[in-house]
């Protein structure tokens, strides 16, 4: 055993000796409070807390130790190591060889279980009387997480000899987005132990006094924190991998929306909690979901049973039983406490539990349900329907995400039952159509309500009031939609979708406006604003992006809208990978180059990373579609000054340069080539550019009949000569390249990336300021602990601050 | 109350539906080419390219190639673009897209050659893309 397995099964045992402590302090399971809230003896239990977070830092030092010890294998290419050979090489730069730390599975749970102790930590330097259920909980995770890695360790040996060098990094994972985008979405999956650990630590102390204010920072840094790797997963797909768009509906983007969503509708269930008091249910439900699902996802996109349907690929690794054990494990005892739990949870209006602050709020519960029974509008019932429409489109994304088990499955039972026409005959995947249709809708709804948020209150409210309130957003909306409708948004749905997408930024929008100094408090607005902006931009983007499949044969210049398009050779930069020239010429004289790449991997199979080209409103998108290949129409033509050579029978002779019109940064150079077929002759005269940069148009010059087209190559002046590309019917010849390439325009794009940052942005303000309402309610719980006589008052008055 | 739980209720199974009906309409099978000319919809076709039949019209760009399904029927399929890189290597080859008579048009090409996401098999390693 080497240094790193050995530092593994230490991880494990102090984690399985954390929890056991942990236990055996919480229990017994039903409302076993710490000694200091009731002032009695403190329980000899209590005791074990301190040992038992000893052998959590253990755990956690021990991790951080094999992440330590992983990363300087993979920095000294240590080949003996298979994880090493597997993923890193020696010419790998040094952010390559750092990201080559998650380019595999066993890197991934490592990286998983090492943020998941970091938290620990911190989590139990802030839960108080909650510590040892959840710690329990959170070791529980590590333990599952620990024990896969002990299944595959990413310490394992390489039988035999060590190779001299390992296989490299994926060329595709060669990019400075892997080295952010894994582990800010394991941090995401590590965070996401926490709203579970906590909603488990009260259905086991049966007490859900406190526990939404506590969890609640941590919903929101999940929340976030998914929701950033997500975000960055989806602008790497789109600027490096070249999916096309910025979301694929592809299994493992999907298995990271789904749990994102639940979290989302926990945060909202939560905030319901906080304030009125009702809700637990759902709160506590989504919580353990969201972990759930953290596990599923993780074993739907490692297990191989998707291998067939993503674009991504996996590999069983004979982890499935393991995980799917695990996977059981978490579905079973949680699922266990809360039906256990089920009559015991609160459903009444009960604002915190607490029994002092019970009995000063009851006639407030009195008023509000009166106030419940008018008819209209209230802000609970939008976050009813909010919930709502997060937990069924998190489910049908769920039902096409597993569209391959379903079918699977139903077709197996077709194979006992026959006669079952209507069941698929054999596994298949669902389309992105699904997706669209089915989301299209909630999100219909889900920006209504957005839209209505900023209006609405906890009291009813009329529909008129709200159409009142929100007469300027409704305009604005309105000029939206016609606005979209004109530059061509037709389709219904998703014309409705970009109007009330305007409408929910516009709402919110204005509230931060109107305070734009407590901007740090508004952070739900904040984000709403950056769902309006992300759905419009998502709509636009990806139903009205125009994609023009071309083949461009070398030098022969084509239309692609404004712009003559010319593919003008292979570039192969030293030390950078192998890339299409594509010279873009605008009608006024302007031109850049696009540079698509594509390249053979280690094993000679082509990847393609598009070239983006970003405008404030539009992206110009050019992806090649495999490397450039033979045509048989062309050739190319070497001539010297005076030679004549003949082509397809026309005799081609090179007279003379002409230069061009050479203004300061331009310079301008043509070939003046006398053509003749028979007693027919014309002179053409194709031209070239070369801006300060480098870079080159191509104008091609075609004989009159239209047979030929002539393009400059490349100019010899020392020795007068020129190549040139001919292309047309019948030249026959040398082979003349030919390049495809997808060419799109992605409108509004960057819509999608504002809101996105806007979404991220809203969210770490309620992590920031629910983590600091966190800090008052303890320090108020503190005060009241050292005066016992009085607290009563105090405590519910600062309770009710901090709700708001 | 009574009118949310109807609501709820209606919501539910309308998006149900919605769901089961999307779900349905949107699985492309995988089909034999016999069935593929039977269906008028987008299905998936896999099979063995005739590699010494392929053919490029780099006038119109058009890839035009002889797939042979497991059934053994050959078909000509016609895709728009250039070849895909990996073509070559390709022992498998996935058409989606739809019947036109005698052709199949491809809208997309899947090639099952050992996935290029991922690394050959070494040691009984395997890598995988996060």
């Amino acid at each position: 055993m080497n240094l790193g397995a050995a530092v593994l099964w230490i991880a494990l045992l102090a984690t399985l000796v954390s929890a056991g402590l942990y236990l055996y302090a919480s229990w017994p399971p039903r409302s076993a409070v710490l000694g200091r809230k009731s002032g009695s003896k403190p329980d000899k239990r209590v005791e074990l807390v301190h040992p038992a977070r000893f052998a959590f830092i253990v755990s956690a030092l021990m991790l951080l130790v094999a992440s330590a010890q992983l990363m300087l294998l993979l920095l000294r290419h240590d080949f003996s190591y298979s994880y090493v050979v597997s993923y890193s090489s020696r010419d790998l730069p040094l952010v390559y060889l750092i990201s080559s730390f998650w380019a595999g599975q066993e890197g991934t749970f490592l990286l998983w279980a090492a943020l998941v102790a970091i938290i620990g930590i911190w989590v139990f330097k802030t839960a108080g009387d909650f510590e040892p259920p959840v710690m329990f909980f959170t070791a529980l995770t590590n333990i599952a997480l620990i024990s896969l890695m002990l299944v595959r360790s990413p310490f394992a040996l390489v039988p035999g000899e060590p190779p001299l060098d390992g296989q490299g990094l994926n060329p595709l994972l060669q990019d400075p987005w892997m080295a952010v985008h894994p582990p800010v979405l394991f941090l995401g999956f590590a965070a996401v132990t926490v709203p579970f650990a906590y909603a488990m630590a009260a259905l086991w102390r049966n007490d859900y006094s406190v526990w939404a204010r506590r969890v609640s920072p941590w919903a929101a840094l999940s929340f976030a924190a998914l929701g950033a790797g997500i975000s960055l997963g989806g602008y790497w797909a789109y600027t490096v991998l070249g999916w096309g768009g910025f979301w694929g509906w592809d299994p493992v983007e999907n298995s990271s929306l789904v749990p994102w969503l639940t979290i989302t509708a926990a945060l909202h269930a939560l905030f319901v909690v906080r304030i009125k008091g009702t809700w637990h249910k759902t709160a506590l439900a989504l919580c353990i979901v969201t972990f759930i699902l953290v596990f599923y996802s993780t074993f739907l996109t490692r297990s191989g049973v998707l291998s067939n349907f993503s674009v991504h690929s996996f590999t069983d690794m004979g982890i499935n039983t393991h995980l799917i054990a695990w996977l059981v494990f978490f579905t079973v005892i949680s699922t266990a406490g809360f039906l256990i739990r089920l009559k015991h949870i609160p459903t009444s209006r009960r604002p915190l539990a607490d029994s002092d602050v019970h009995r000063s709020s009851q006639q407030a519960v009195g008023r509000e349900s009166a106030e419940s029974r008018q008819a209209g509008i209230t802000l609970e019932s939008a976050m009813y329907w909010g919930v709502l429409a997060l937990i069924l489109l998190a489910v049908l994304v769920l039902a096409g995400t597993s569209a391959p088990l379903i079918t699977g499955g139903l077709a197996a039972v077709r194979r006992w039952v026959p006669w079952l026409a209507v069941l698929p005959e054999s596994a298949s995947n669902v389309g992105t159509a699904y997706y669209a249709r089915v989301s299209t809708p909630l999100a219909v709804l889900m920006v209504l309500l957005i839209a209505a948020v900023p209006v609405l209150a906890w009291k009813p409210l009329g529909s008129k009031q709200v159409f009142r309130r929100l007469r300027i957003p409704l305009a604005v909306a309105a000029a939206v939609g016609i606005a979209a409708a004109l530059w061509g948004v037709r389709h219904p749905a998703l014309l409705a979708l970009v109007a009330f997408a305007a409408l929910a930024l516009t709402a919110n929008a204005a509230v931060v406006l109107r305070a734009p100094r407590k901007a740090h408090r508004l952070g739900s607005y904040i984000t709403h604003v950056g769902v309006g902006i992300l759905l419009i931009g998502a709509v636009i983007s990806t139903m009205y992006s125009s994609t023009t499949r071309m083949v461009l044969p070398l030098g022969k210049a084509k239309r692609f809208g404004e712009y003559s398009v010319t593919y003008v050779g292979m570039e192969n930069p030293p030390g950078g990978k192998p890339r299409m020239k594509i010279v873009f010429a605008e009608r006024n004289g302007r031109s850049f180059e696009a540079t698509p790449l594509v390249y053979p991997n280690s094993r000679g199979e082509y990847m393609t990373e598009p070239y983006v080209r970003k405008y404030i409103l539009h992206d110009l998108y050019v992806s090649a579609t495999g490397p450039p290949q033979s045509s048989g129409e062309g050739r190319r033509l070497v001539l010297g000054r005076g030679e004549t050579q003949e082509v397809a029978g026309y005799r081609v002779r090179f007279e003379r340069f002409v230069a061009g019109s050479m203004t300061g940064d331009l310079i301008q150079v043509g070939v003046r080539l006398q053509v003749n077929r028979g007693e027919h002759s014309e002179v053409l005269t194709p031209m070239l550019s070369v801006d300060k940069d480098g870079r080159r148009t191509v104008t091609p010059a075609s004989t009159k009949d239209g047979a030929l087209q002539f393009s400059i190559l490349g100019i010899s002046a020392t020795d007068a000569a020129v190549m040139l590309a001919v292309s047309g019917k019948g030249v026959g010849g040398e082979a003349v390249e030919v390049a495809g390439v997808d060419l799109s325009t992605k409108p509004l794009i960057n819509f999608v990336w504002l809101g996105t940052v806007l979404i991220l942005i809203g969210g770490l303000l309620s992590v920031y300021r629910r983590g600091k309402e966190l800090r008052s309610l303890e320090l108020t719980a503190a005060a009241l602990a050292k005066a016992p006589s009085e607290g009563g008052r105090v405590r519910s008055a600062s309770v009710r601050r901090g709700a708001v | 109350m009574k009118a949310k739980i109807i609501a709820t209720a209606a919501a539910l199974v309308g998006f149900v539906a919605l769901g089961a009906t999307a779900f349905k309409q949107s699985l492309t099978p995988y089909v034999s080419f016999k069935e593929a000319q039977r269906s008028r919809g987008v299905v998936q076709v896999s099979g063995e390219v005739d590699k010494s039949r392929t053919t490029f019209d780099s006038e119109r760009g058009i890839l035009t190639f002889y797939v042979k399904d497991h059934e053994g029927t050959v078909m000509r399929v016609e895709y728009r673009g250039t070849k895909p890189g990996n073509f070559e290597q390709a022992s498998k080859v996935v058409c989606i897209g739809r019947c036109d008579g005698a052709v199949f048009r491809a809208e997309k090409l899947l090639l099952k050659c050992p996935s290029k996401y991922q690394k050959a098999p070494q040691n009984g390693l395997e890598g995988e893309q996060p």
